[in-house]
């Protein structure tokens, strides 16, 4: 299967007057797992939602497999959003068979597995769940697809361990190494450091720092968690 | 894919449902326990008020389909699916009609059921005797379809203020009713139009009854296609913004 490429040209993106992305050029290499690091506010959540079709440029473009976000290219891109965007009165399963009934890269098995691994609970209110059963519950309706893209915003911000633990080993379990992309954004470069095959660190919404995650280690002599306190020191 | 939206909206609404069926039928209800108390008359005119409320009640849905999906964030799921924006607009404006649909029919039923039990019905049979039962049903489904198709437009013209209200970043609730009168407006305009350009077309001809010292008689009425048919286009063109809109210019 190929694997989509993301390419952002001069891409500005303003909430007011305040650019929350500024004039970004980049092009995001196929299957990789991406960290897209960054504080609060350097742009990560709007460069994911911009390649997922909920944000248009100001200026500039965002081109997946050449193409502007479109019906096209959402079939090829799961979007986990930070905030909880499933319908509370569904239940997990009703989630998932409303989701699936949509893309034809859903894996039914991989779906049922992942729900089994997470221990949630089929006939559950979407609304009656915790918010790291949410979390996981999210997980699952993303990594249930052979997605060519997959956009992780803070898949861990805010939840309990055990949930992290599990929304990671999801996440890890299911990575299709070179044939899938994740951009996968967090701040909490800790836990995640050792996923990332690429780093880019944002910084006011232009690129501070983007390469190779051991490459820079390498070359820097510095975890990637020292580079991120470096950047934005 | 259509299907399966159409059911998330009407699961996504069940509930507002059930409680407007559930006054209807205390409505319908309370009346009935009146029957023998109050004249006949009263009863079956005061019986059709819930009628009134099917267009504030499809304002209301229309405008309710899309402010919960911005509310709740459910938005950032309904824009990340891989189908044309019609799939959606579609679904939702459907619900709108399934709703029209299933109020009327209850409320006729209602009304079929009061009409009998006060007895209304038996003084009301002479007409039957006169005009044409034919005519009478075939009149009145042109009234109902008229009817449902005012309703749909008016809630077109609310979804598409409401979408359309959502491109501003501020003052969205003045942006929404801008939209919805300068809609109206509009359309107005496309009547007159019509009106005015279309003229040419052959119009429709509808036989009205009457009855004058109890003899019945008919006459023919003219209705000018020319502004049915710009109105039709103005809201065709109206229902391609809305999708753009959605697809393609509105955010999460």
């Amino acid at each position: 299967m190929s694997v989509a490429t993301t390419t952002f040209n001069g891409v500005v993106k303003r909430f007011g007057n305040k650019p929350a992305i500024a004039d970004l050029s980049i092009t995001i290499r196929e299957g990789v797992f991406m960290g897209l690091l960054g504080p609060n506010g350097s742009g990560k959540s709007t460069m994911l939602k911009l390649i997922a079709g909920l944000y248009r440029p100001d200026a500039g473009s965002v081109l997946i497999d050449g193409e502007a976000p479109s019906h096209k290219t959402k079939a090829k891109v799961a979007y986990l959003p930070e905030i909880d965007h499933l319908y509370n009165w569904m239940t997990v399963k009703g989630t998932l068979d409303y989701i699936s009934s949509f893309y034809r890269d859903w894996d039914q098995s991989r779906a049922d597995e992942l729900v089994r691994f997470m221990g949630l609970d089929v006939d559950a209110k979407v609304g009656k769940l915790s918010k790291g059963m949410r979390a996981r519950l999210k997980i699952v309706a993303a990594m249930s697809r052979n997605a060519e893209i997959v956009l992780l915003d803070e898949p861990l911000s805010g939840i309990d361990p055990p949930s992290r633990s599990k929304v990671l080993g999801a996440i890890l379990s299911e990575y299709r190494i070179g044939s899938q992309t994740i951009i996968m954004s967090t701040h909490d470069v800790v836990e995640t450091e050792t996923l990332f095959e690429e780093v880019l660190f944002l910084k006011n919404g232009q690129v501070a720092l983007l390469g190779d995650a051991e490459t820079l280690r390498e070359e820097r002599g510095k975890s990637i968690r020292d580079l991120f306190e470096e950047v934005y020191e | 894919m259509w299907w399966r939206q159409f059911l998330k909206e009407l699961r996504g609404h069940w509930g507002e449902i059930l409680l407007l069926v559930g006054a209807l039928l205390v409505w319908t209800a309370f009346l009935y326990s009146r029957v023998g108390v109050w004249e006949p008359e009263l009863i079956v005119l005061i019986y059709w008020f819930p009628m009134g409320f099917l267009p504030l009640w499809a304002i209301w849905t229309s405008v309710q389909l899309y402010r919960q999906e911005w509310r709740e964030n459910t938005s950032y799921l309904m824009l990340s699916l891989p189908v044309r924006a019609w799939t959606i607009t579609s679904a939702k404006l459907a619900i709108v009609a399934a709703g029209i649909l299933g109020f009327s029919a209850l409320i006729f039923g209602g009304a079929a059921l009061l009409t009998a039990r006060t007895g209304f019905f038996a003084r009301i049979v002479d007409v039957f005797e006169i005009v044409p039962l034919d005519w009478m049903i075939k009149t009145g489904l042109i009234f109902y379809g008229a009817m449902i198709f005012g309703i749909l437009v008016v809630s077109l013209i609310s979804q598409f203020a409401y979408v359309f209200s959502r491109l501003f970043s501020r003052f969205q609730g003045l942006a929404m009713v801008w939209t919805w009168f300068l809609t109206i407006w509009l359309m107005g305009e496309a009547a007159w139009f019509g009106h005015r350009f279309l003229g040419w077309m052959p119009d429709l001809r509808l036989q009205a009854y009457y009855v004058m010292n109890n003899v019945p008689g008919t006459h023919s009425v003219a209705i000018e296609t020319g502004p049915i048919l710009a109105v039709a286009l103005f809201l065709a063109g109206l229902y391609w913004v809305l999708n753009v809109t959605v697809e393609r210019a509105v955010e999460v």
